[in-house]
């Protein structure tokens, strides 16, 4: 896809055509920007302050990871400013606004035990307000830990579960947490950990993310039009943060149905952390590991366990500057050499697991800027082995190290810069190998050389204009080096005095890397391999418009269209020549476009959102199946393709203390491709058939399935039916001496809907019957938390 | 042929079915009325496949299946022809089943065409091929294929019969064959039962047939028997698997062929993409139908295995 010009100057009348609808310039108003820390120095973020006069609500602004808060265009005059957070408490000051002064504040927050359910639900949509008011072409939502929790889930938790309920965010399989973002596959999502990729979040093929809710902080998904400073991936960025706690002793802890896991947190001691160049040093640190293999045992060997650990260390100096350190380690193991032979004759060892770690260090500067250093490792890998059989090796590995630095500025009030560079060495290593023979075989390396740049200029609650422009580098070994320039534009213009806004954005994304996982399948590995001689780079335009903005204190709406266009996807060659090392990954594009709604309601005694996603996305690929030379193409809805996705996310109260939450998923059938007929399938045989066929189901010991091929229509052109289900979930917090215990029950599919995972075709059978498999049934599952 | 995800992803589907499994999850059945009919045509040429070395081309044309019975309709009355390079062709006549196909589901579901070895003796490895059939009642299937080039045993260094040390592992060796996509090593192993039933070792099928593969025109070993029954290791004892990855067991005798294939040959042995109702073949043939134009050259030997000398029965196979 390339810009249609005349797709860009349609989109700047519309902007044009709501500049009456600006607000009124105060041509003497002046700002009130600052930071604020708490008592031991530590900046706190996600405070809401409140500018008021007289009782009336003037500006509202949030602090960032850095305690940096900012109000521009504030009118001359006197104000109160009021701030608090959870665990902090409240305060307020009085402020001062004289023409065109900016009033610059530090500010303390003194640390209170006590939640105060008033100051959650504020905080909330003081976040919400600010990123409408802050953020220009971009497209974010947020999860909370509120809502995380309340959202019904598989056993637990779960944030990439979570992520499907989003607007745009379609999800093909209740076996897979894996998602897609607006037409894009689900290995252009950048899954970052505190700012560090993990490759392959996934526990148990895909069934339940790698993320352990107990360390969450938040995770923020960018679906679409995301500046410059993000790269890598071209559909979506996951951002998850960990919660570093606020230095306090505490214990998190959770027994589900899946696993059960345990958060610590806590604080250095004031000596200690002196010591060590800090005001203020704090940390959280969890595990958590699945306990089937273990109850079952005394029945029988069950082969498989999931464990992770995960950690987070925060610390400021004395002069402000903050350090974090973020380590995540965790492993599936299926461990099929203990069985009894006769139950599972063959010996196989299955691992699968990531391992990721970083440091980040950060010095704010006056005026809200900051200069920022990361390095960064991660790595994910598989290894299959038969410990009786040492000819055979599975395994998939990748791998990369990242220094990165990033540089933003407010050189005025109403200016925001950021620039940075960033130096990432890739590596990936697969190999599939028996009796002797390479079935198949890739490695290679690669390092990506980055610097981008961004601007972005605001007229409070009139304009924001956003331009910027990022250039990739991407040297693979073996592969010829590319260069890439991505710019990146957004405007947003506001009007009906600020409360909404219409948007624009457009450019492009560039990706390095592929997983060749096989998106046809519920559960799998991702198989990751980089752009290079093999597999060219991902290069997608989008542009995206939208309309969103508040209905009242409490309700706001989001209208959002985009067209995406994705060169160089990927996917196998299933006809690949034994003789050309190359020819085993087939390059292709991709198209999408569409709309996704949103109406939130934040506050009241029901809150939540309906998100409705309307997309249609096509891959074109050479047709590897068809006979015909040369290869043609094929053009096909991937299993993606879900037209129409609604998303009913409820957070409601229920009699006796309990909290409700309700998710109701409706979607049109996913694309797949009909069994038309059967037909006998035979292989020659020469050692003992003198070359004559052989019925495969002849031996077969199956059934007979295995002795049948299929002819099948063109590829996607059916769709099952639609899927829809219903999920409901209930806790409740009760409050001991010695801290809180909340028991939950999840209850998915609740009137137990057979939506459809496989269908089988079988015209072998008399008379031939269609039978299949379907998701989740009916599926309850309990468990419990505690905090202390 | 890189990275192929083929292994790890057969069994992540036995592992999503083994979950699906676990949770219950059928769906009720549904009664199909409609099934397509399509003609199918393998047809292969096989240069020094039979049993005496001669050459083969054979075509098994037969239907998807008929409304759900368990069998298709043959298809008589089809012209086959294949022509080669300086205009020779051959015309596949009309035969009796059994030289086409040595196990099938129903008899009678399909209709055999063949020709006689002393036309087949016409085909030469590196030889061009073209295919066509012209189907009872009108339609037409047509297909190329190039023979793999020519290849010769190193070891064994002879053709015919050779002993091997009970329990040592033989390197087979051969040379290149030019445009083969993979080799299909296959042997049937002999004497199992008797040589391993002494240790507590079940056999359950003997002879026993294993497969191998050597996979690219540059793949020229394999390692004797270990290296055979890589598709097998699901369903074969463990203990004769283990058993074979140390050599013969004295006194047992195997047949070996290796076959060198051309690209259609695999393509439609080694399937396509995934999915749940069947096997996915892709196919050579283009037309009123589907099917596959597949050639192949094949070199057989024989292994002995003895600890003693045995006169008269060969030399040392790797000598």
């Amino acid at each position: 896809m390339r810009f249609n010009g005349s797709l860009l100057a349609a989109l700047a009348a519309l902007l044009l055509a709501h500049a009456g609808w600006a607000a009124p310039v105060h041509g003497q108003a002046g700002s009130v920007q600052g930071r604020i820390r708490d008592d031991e120095g530590a900046a706190v973020y996600g405070v809401q302050l409140r500018l008021t006069q007289a009782g009336s609500l003037v500006r509202i602004a949030e602090s960032d990871r850095l305690g940096f808060f900012a109000m521009a265009d504030v009118p001359v005059g006197a104000y109160t400013l009021s701030f608090g957070r959870i665990g902090y408490g409240e305060s307020s000051r009085a402020v001062g606004v004289g023409p065109g002064e900016a009033v610059e504040v530090e500010l303390v927050l003194a640390r209170r035990p006590v939640e105060l359910e008033g100051i959650v639900v504020g905080a909330e949509r003081s976040r919400e307000r600010v990123r409408f008011e802050e953020t220009g072409g971009a497209t974010v939502r947020e999860l909370r830990l509120a809502d995380l929790k309340r959202i019904p889930g598989v056993a637990e938790a779960d944030p990439l579960r979570a992520v499907e309920v989003l607007p745009g965010v379609v999800s093909t399989s209740d076996f897979s947490a894996a998602f897609h973002v607006r037409g894009g596959s689900q290995d252009q999502n950048l899954i970052l950990l505190d700012g560090v990729p993990v490759f392959s979040p996934f526990h148990l093929g895909g069934l339940f993310s790698v993320f352990n809710a107990d360390m969450l902080d938040r995770a923020e998904l960018l679906s679409g039009g995301f500046p410059a400073e993000y790269g890598e991936r071209v559909s979506s960025v996951l951002s998850v943060e960990s919660d570093p706690g606020d230095g306090r002793f505490a214990v998190d802890g959770g027994v589900s149905v899946l696993a059960s896991r345990v958060a610590v947190s806590g604080g250095v001691p004031q000596g200690v952390a002196r010591a060590l160049g800090h005001s203020n040093l704090r940390w959280r640190a969890s595990a958590r590991r699945s306990y089937f293999d273990w109850l079952l045992k005394p029945a029988f060997e069950f082969p498989y366990h999931l464990q992770d650990f995960q950690g987070v260390m925060e610390g400021w100096t004395r002069g402000g500057d903050r350090i974090r350190v973020t380590a995540y380690t965790g492993d599936d193991v299926l461990d099929l050499t203990r069985l009894d032979a006769e139950d599972f004759p063959l010996r196989v060892d299955w691992n699968w697991g990531n391992d990721v770690a970083g440091i980040q260090w950060t010095r704010p500067r006056r005026g809200g800027g900051s200069l920022e250093a990361r390095v960064s490792a991660s790595a994910f890998g598989t290894g299959l082995t038969f410990p009786d059989f040492g000819d055979t090796d599975f395994r998939s590995r990748i791998s990369q190290v990242q220094g990165r630095l990033d540089w933003e500025g407010r050189p005025t009030p109403t200016l925001r810069l950021r620039s940075g560079a960033s130096a990432v060495h890739l590596g990936y290593d697969n190999l599939a190998r028996s009796g002797g023979t390479d079935f198949g075989r890739g490695r290679g390396t690669g390092d990506l050389l980055s610097a981008y740049g961004q601007a972005a200029w605001s007229r409070p609650r009139a304009w924001l204009l956003e331009a910027g422009i990022r250039a990739d580098r991407w040297l693979p070994d073996p592969g010829p080096a590319v260069l890439h320039l991505s710019p990146r534009l957004a405007a947003k213009r506001f009007f009906a005095g600020g409360e909404g806004a219409v948007k624009v954005a457009a450019g492009r994304y560039t990706q390095y890397l592929h997983s060749l996982r096989d998106e046809d399948l519920p559960l799998g590995l991702d198989v990751w391999v980089l752009a290079g001689e093999r597999a060219p780079a991902v290069v997608s335009d989008q542009v995206q418009v939208g309309v969103e903005g508040y209905l009242g204190e409490d309700w706001f709406a989001s209208l959002e269209g985009y067209v995406r266009g994705f060169d160089g996807v990927v996917t196998f060659n299933p006809a690949d020549d034994p003789n050309d090392p190359l020819d085993d990954i087939l390059s292709g594009t991709g198209r999408s476009w569409g709309a996704d709604l949103l109406v939130r309601r934040d506050g009241g005694r029901v809150s939540g959102w309906l998100a409705l996603s309307f997309l249609k996305a096509r891959r074109t690929f050479p047709d590897m199946l068809s006979p015909e030379v040369p290869v043609p193409h094929v053009t096909y809805p991937p299993i993606f393709d879900r037209r129409l996705d609604v998303d009913l996310v409820l957070r409601y109260p229920l009699p006796g203390g309990w909290e409700g939450g309700l998710r109701w998923n409706v979607g049109t059938g996913t694309p797949y491709t009909r069994a038309l007929g059967a037909y006998a399938a035979y292989t020659p045989r020469v050692v003992d058939g003198n070359g004559r066929l052989e019925w495969d189901g002849a031996r077969d010991d199956t059934d007979g399935l295995g002795g049948y091929a299929v002819v099948l229509q063109r590829r996607n052109a059916s769709r099952y039916p639609t899927y829809h289900r219903l999920d409901v979930s209930a806790r409740k917090t009760l409050t001991r001496r010695w801290g809180t215990l909340t028991p939950y029950v999840d209850v998915l599919n609740t009137y137990n809907r057979r939506n459809v995972l496989f269908y089988f075709f079988e015209y072998s059978e008399e008379p031939p019957v269609r039978s299949g498999i379907s998701m989740f049934p009916f599926l309850p599952t309990v468990g419990v938390e505690v905090r202390f | 042929m890189g990275v192929s995800s083929r292994p790890p992803r057969s069994a992540a589907f036995a592992l999503a079915l083994l979950a699906v499994g676990l949770s219950g999850c059928s769906l009720e059945e549904i009664t199909l009325v409609e099934s397509e009919d399509v003609v199918v045509a393998e047809v292969y040429v096989q240069v020094a496949a039979g049993g005496s070395g001669e050459n083969r081309a054979t075509a098994w044309l037969h239907r998807t299946l008929d409304g759900g019975a368990p069998s298709s309709r043959p298809v008589p009355g089809a012209d086959v022809l294949v022509t080669g390079p300086g205009g020779f062709s051959l015309e596949l006549a009309s035969a009796p089943d059994e030289i086409c196909v040595s196990a099938l589901p129903v008899q009678g579901t399909g209709s055999c065409y063949a020709t006689t070895a002393e036309f087949a003796a016409r085909i030469r490895p590196g030889d061009v091929l073209h295919l066509e059939i012209a189907l009872p009642g009108g339609g037409l299937l047509r297909g190329t294929s190039t023979v793999p080039g020519d290849f010769r045993l190193l070891t064994p260094g002879q053709p015919g019969r050779c002993v091997v040390e009970p329990l040592t592992p033989l390197e087979v060796r051969w040379t290149r064959s030019v445009g083969a996509w993979v080799y299909i090593n296959e042997t049937l192993v002999a004497g199992l039962r008797a040589a391993l039933t002494p240790q507590g070792i079940t056999v359950e099928r003997d002879p026993l047939y294993l497969l191998g593969l050597s996979v690219s025109a540059a793949d020229t070993t394999i390692v004797f028997p270990g290296e055979f029954g890589v598709f097998n290791r699901f369903e074969l004892d463990q203990g004769v698997a283990l058993a074979l990855q140390r050599g013969l067991p004295d006194a047992t005798s195997a047949e070996v062929v290796i076959t060198a294939a051309d690209r259609n040959y695999v393509n439609w042995v080694r399937g396509g993409n995934f999915n749940p109702s069947g096997q996915v073949k892709i196919p050579s043939l283009h037309g009123d139908g589907t099917g596959v134009f597949g050639t192949s050259v094949s070199r057989r030997f024989e292994v002995v295995s003895s600890a003693e000398p045995a006169p008269g029965v060969g030399p040392r196979c790797d000598g």
